[in-house]
């Protein structure tokens, strides 16, 4: 079994300077300003060199014509030249002290043509000569707010706990959006592409050991190292929980995947044997990867699969239970006891009050709402509640929308237990710009928000689920 | 290695398959129960073979040649005297003679008519990433039509056989269905670590087929099993 070729890849996220090659000059929308825009928002703090053989200058920046005119040492470079002068920017980078390089373009391995084969197999054979680590080609790099290194000008800037690693550097871009948006941080994401020298399982194993990366979300299409992989995840899943997305399970998926990254996509029934066996959280797409991750970082993971609802709408109530016990959850009767110390004070009459509960005549009365839900979660039968609704529900009354914010957020303090928000966008026009601060208000208040009944079902089975496998084993 | 001289017999003839009676001595010496089966190269020591073991008896087609034995008039079942074993013996031999002249024929194999128990399967073979796996599913239609099976990557530990056989849909026929006996688990579960076993320690093998497997309310013992070899395998 093959081992890491270095001992610790720390020298990936502490760069000290750092070059962009291949950055054009010329127009200020070209793909290739992505890195400098990226670098300049999150604030690199090191010196960050420009080299193009045109030279000249870049928003005040000097250009060098080629990185030997660098009178300093370079760490780590960026490239985006092209393919076929790839190699030889290996070369330049002889006597430099360069590091690492990170080969963002395409047109290697994952053409499938001699030409790019020959290509990237060129590239390791110069970087194992020079001793530099390859990141790539054909991916996004490294995203470290510590180390202030990104690779997209919209991601936060502050540290989290979440560690990605990603093939497919379209997957990164879009997880890390979408979850930052619902509260989550990162420690270190990586987009590695065609992995020709450092793979998924380098990166799992530094991950695994890293004390920054609380939770690991991988997206792979292809290994390199099956037994490696295989024994990196049983061991990163024995630290921390790690969640795995496989693309390319289907026919169609693997020949996309081959011409994406190069990569051979293998058996569907073994990589679900194998997330079983090494106890990794297998998800099936993006949406769920996201899900479940945000679960992983607001959710205190409750002690078992009983659930109260609490929320607004009849129908809505009854979807929701619907997805909840689907998935393998309880939705169980609240006892007549504790329906009867709601009454003292709420009008609520009957059913309604049963589990799930449509609280809907009441929810404008912010310390009744509390006050259910310190009831309920103080009941032995339930061991985590769900407060859902729909703000087209209430629309036009953006006040009342808020207002039910207002009694929701105030009711996680009465709670006793952990709490969870589904929260069901829409695209009517009037509902949908007053989405985005409802989850502001909800993330502030450190809650898991979905955006669907059944992704909410659907990712609190997923993380019960691997807690009561894990409780089993140990 | 207890088993070398059955991959070196095998290299010698320059084929990559065991028969039955050679995969089964591999496995019993590797401590997996089997129904065991002797070679007979005439019908007179068929019948004394026979007599021996204990009716009722099953004989076979042994040939390294002949993968599917029962559909092409090379198994004969629930024999229960002399008379039937020495017709079944011609019988086996003449139906072989006319579909495959050209088979090499080591002779019959004699077996023990095994008790209906519940028929599972166990079956490995290599992933081009992940190496060596095993499947698990119930015998006969289960496994054909329905693919009611669940796989496990080599090392399998006593948790994951435990996990493959729980996995099944029809894991409940496993529990004793409408009055049967319900199967072992446990000796199920051993027998598929077993597997994994040897599997780990003969990388030579390629893929290995024990079907069926029957499985009994304190007990399972492979009743026909097939192992593939490696091509240009080292032994």
């Amino acid at each position: 079994m093959s081992k890491s070729r270095y001992k610790n890849l720390e020298f990936l996220f502490q760069p000290r300077s750092l070059a962009l090659v291949g950055i054009t000059t010329a127009d200020p929308r070209h793909w290739t300003r992505v890195f400098l825009e990226a670098l300049l928002e999150i604030g690199f703090e090191h010196p960050i060199y420009l080299v193009n053989p045109k030279g000249g200058e870049i928003q005040g920046i000097k250009v060098y014509r080629s990185l030997k005119d660098i009178p300093y040492n370079v760490d780590y470079v960026i490239s985006t030249v092209p393919a076929r002068t790839a190699p030889a920017l290996i070369e330049e980078c002889a006597g430099k002290g360069v590091k690492a390089i990170h080969f963002c373009t395409a047109g290697f391995k994952e053409t499938g043509e001699e030409e790019g084969i020959r290509l990237e197999a060129e590239l390791v054979r110069l970087a194992r000569r020079e001793g530099i680590a390859i990141i790539g080609p054909n991916c996004m790099g490294i995203y470290c707010p510590k180390a202030r290194l990104s690779f997209n000008g919209n991601f936060p800037k502050e540290s989290g706990s979440v560690g990605v690693i990603s093939q497919s550097g379209g997957n990164a871009i879009n997880l890390v959006s979408e979850t930052a948006w619902r509260g989550v941080r990162f420690s270190k994401v990586i987009s590695y592409g065609n992995a020709c020298d450092l793979n998924e399982s380098d990166f799992l194993e530094y991950l695994a050991a890293d004390p920054d990366t609380k939770i690991i979300a991988l997206y792979i299409e292809g290994v390199k190292e099956g037994k490696r992989f295989r024994q990196a995840l049983e061991r990163a899943a024995k630290e921390k929980p790690v969640l795995l997305l496989k693309g390319g399970i289907t026919q169609g998926g693997a020949r996309a995947a081959d011409s994406h990254t190069g990569s051979l996509a293998g058996n569907e029934a073994i990589w679900d044997a194998m997330c079983r066996q090494t106890g990794v959280i297998r998800v099936r797409s993006l949406e769920e990867l996201a899900d479940t991750v945000v679960t992983l970082v607001f959710m205190t993971i409750p002690e078992g699969r009983n659930v109260a609802s609490v929320g607004l709408g009849g129908g809505d109530s009854v979807l929701l239970t619907d997805q909840l016990e689907g998935s393998g959850l309880r939705v169980p009767p609240l006892p007549l006891e504790i329906q009867n110390q709601i009454r003292e004070f709420t009008p609520i009459a009957g059913n309604i009050l049963k589990n799930p509960i449509d609280y809907s005549q009441n929810m404008l009365e912010i310390d009744k709402l509390s006050e259910t839900i310190s009831i309920i979660s103080r009941w032995e039968g339930i061991d985590f509640l769900i407060l859902f609704f729909k703000p087209l529900m209430l629309s036009p009354a953006t006040k009342r929308i808020h207002r039910v914010v207002d009694a929701m957020l105030k009711a996680r303090e009465a709670s006793a237990k952990p709490l969870a928000v589904v929260l069901v966008p829409s695209v009517v026009p009037k509902v949908s710009r007053e989405i985005p601060p409802i989850v502001q208000r909800f993330i502030s208040a450190r809650l898991p928000v979905y955006y669907s009944y059944a992704s909410a079902a659907n990712a609190l089975n997923l993380v019960l689920s691997h807690n009561e496998t894990r409780a089993r084993v140990n | 290695m207890l088993s070398e001289h059955i991959f070196k017999q095998a290299r010698q003839e320059d084929r990559s398959q065991l028969t039955e009676i050679e995969s089964k001595e591999l496995l019993k010496k590797a401590g997996i129960p089997v129904i065991e089966a002797k070679l007979a190269t005439t019908k007179k020591a068929a019948i004394s073979l026979s007599k021996r073991i204990g009716f009722p008896i099953v004989l076979k087609i042994a040939s390294p040649d002949i993968i599917h034995k029962s559909d092409t008039g090379g198994v004969k079942l629930s024999l229960t005297n002399v008379t039937q074993i020495g017709n079944a013996y011609e019988e086996i031999l003449l139906s072989i003679r006319q579909r495959f002249p050209q088979a090499i024929v080591h002779g019959i194999s004699v077996q023990k008519m095994a008790p209906p128990g519940i028929e599972v399967i166990i079956g490995m073979s290599k992933d081009a990433q992940f190496g060596p796996f095993l499947m698990f599913g119930l015998g006969g239609v289960l496994v054909e039509v329905l693919k009611d099976v669940s796989f496990r990557l080599v090392p399998v530990t006593k948790k994951d056989a435990g996990e493959m056989i729980r996995e099944i849909r029809g894991y409940s026929l496993l529990q004793g269905y409408r009055g049967q006996d319900p199967a072992d688990i446990s000796s199920l579960e051993r027998l598929i670590i077993n597997v994994s076993e040897i599997v780990e320690q003969h990388s030579q093998i390629k893929e290995l087929d024990l079907n069926p497997v029957f499985a009994y309310k304190d007990s399972a013992v492979v009743a026909d099993a097939r192992i593939i070899l490696e091509p240009g395998t080292k032994g």
